[in-house]
């Protein structure tokens, strides 16, 4: 790349690391993991950066490098996760703290049960707020594809959760 | 933020339903810790895989040509024998000589090998992580402290890993997160033991990273999960391979 690309992939680098470091942690729940994936994505993204004529698809490059590097990762036995009978402390503090910290570790617990690629369509949907069409541009699959992988992703939740998350149960 | 106007109840949402999604996940996603790796990173990772690519093509292309060649040459004749020729034509089957193999500790090890025996290589262990490097090498133990500030506050160890060989300096720290434990291990081999740059990963979890230095000796980095852990972190074995070879 010359240095004017180099200056181009800096700045975005910049602009998207931590959104795409937090992106990579809800699709995987282990920060050293994430940081793995996001690693992969951006020296993907470096290595085709003259390739990717349009720059307003650097996002959309970014999430399906990311996403197919974490599925692909899943397939491999040793570093399929293992569930866990017991979810994580509750935080001690302020009721409200406390509160949308319980949710947040409750939520995180509920993915870890959500198969990866119905996991990864409900990050991209919910997280990143992708319309259909792009989750599934990124995922390389049919929008019918995406909408029953939300379904099922949301429905694991559910019973997964239980009342944990009234938000939740209600929609 | 995308309104979803293909939002059904097929998909399991209604709109007002996404909403509150959105805000339950963007609610639930945790505020990140200090990367663990940087643009140098990246810049380093591409140009790396790059160069690999680039490497792996030419020898492809030498390889095509070579064969073709090879095949023009068996049509044309150009490497058939003298009819008259004695050294062929007179040869006593039970006298030719295979070449000699290579002396094994000339013999490069592939980065996927490294911790496996070879049957009747004298090199090689009696027992998988049977070797061991000595003591942790002060020089080497500083070079990745610098390289990895992490390591600042762990207390070095030995190491017993297939990679020592004679020569090597070595030195391995304990590592953990989330719950595994396992240790990073550093092999620096003499050019005498050339092992081939690459990454590798292992059925066990175990991953290891080699970097080559100037003058030809190995960076050897590998990650070892203790039995029954998942593997800790592996985004520093690049970094430190890549470090420690530009170092040495």
């Amino acid at each position: 790349m010359n240095q004017r690309d180099e200056q181009e992939f800096a700045e975005y680098f910049a602009a998207r690391l931590e959104a795409v470091r937090r992106m990579a942690y809800m699709m995987c729940g282990d920060w050293h993991r994430a940081d793995d994936l996001a690693q992969t994505a951006f020296i993907s993204l470096h290595r085709h950066w003259r390739k990717v004529r349009d720059k307003d698809a650097l996002d959309a490059y970014v999430r399906r490098t990311l996403t197919r590097a974490l599925i692909d990762e899943k397939r491999r036995p040793w570093r399929r996760e293992r569930s866990t009978e017991a979810l994580p402390d509750r935080s001690s503090g302020t009721p409200d703290v406390a509160e949308s910290v319980a949710d947040r570790h409750a939520l995180l617990a509920g993915l870890d049960q959500v198969p990866p690629r119905q996991r990864a369509v409900l990050v991209l949907r919910f997280l990143e707020g992708l319309d259909v069409s792009d989750v599934a541009a990124a995922l390389g699959c049919s929008e019918g594809t995406v909408k029953s992988q939300c379904a099922r992703g949301l429905r694991t939740l559910r019973e997964t959760l239980g009342d944990q998350l009234p938000d939740l149960r209600s929609v | 933020m995308t309104n979803c106007p293909t939002c059904d109840r097929s998909e399991g949402v209604s709109a007002v339903d996404e909403h509150k999604l959105q805000e339950l996940f963007r609610g639930a996603a945790p505020s990140a810790p200090e990367s663990s790796f940087d643009r140098g990173d990246v810049v380093r990772g591409s140009r790396r895989i790059t160069a690999r690519r680039r490497v792996t093509a030419s020898a492809g292309a030498l390889a095509v040509a070579v064969l073709a060649l090879g095949g023009v040459g068996a049509g044309t004749g150009w490497f058939s024998p003298a009819p008259d020729s004695p050294s062929v034509a007179g040869e006593d089957p039970t006298q030719r000589t295979e070449p000699a193999p290579a002396h094994p500790g000339s013999r490069e090890d592939s980065p996927g090998v490294l911790a496996q025996p070879r049957a009747g290589n004298s090199d090689q262990p009696d027992e998988p992580d049977s070797r061991t490097c000595g003591p942790p090498d002060p020089g080497l133990t500083e070079a990745a402290r610098e390289t990895v500030p992490g390591f600042a506050g762990v207390a070095p160890v030995s190491v017993t890993d297939p990679a020592c060989r004679p020569g090597a300096r070595a030195v391995a720290f304990p590592v953990h997160n989330t719950g595994n434990t396992g240790q990073v291990r550093v092999i620096l081999r003499p050019a005498e033991h050339p092992v081939s740059a690459g990454e590798t990963s292992r059925p066990d979890g175990s991953r290891q990273v080699v970097r080559t230095t100037d003058d030809g000796r190995a960076v050897v980095v590998v990650r070892v999960p203790d039995p029954g852990s998942d593997p800790p972190r592996g985004a520093v074995l690049p970094r430190l391979a890549d470090g420690l070879a530009q170092r040495y």
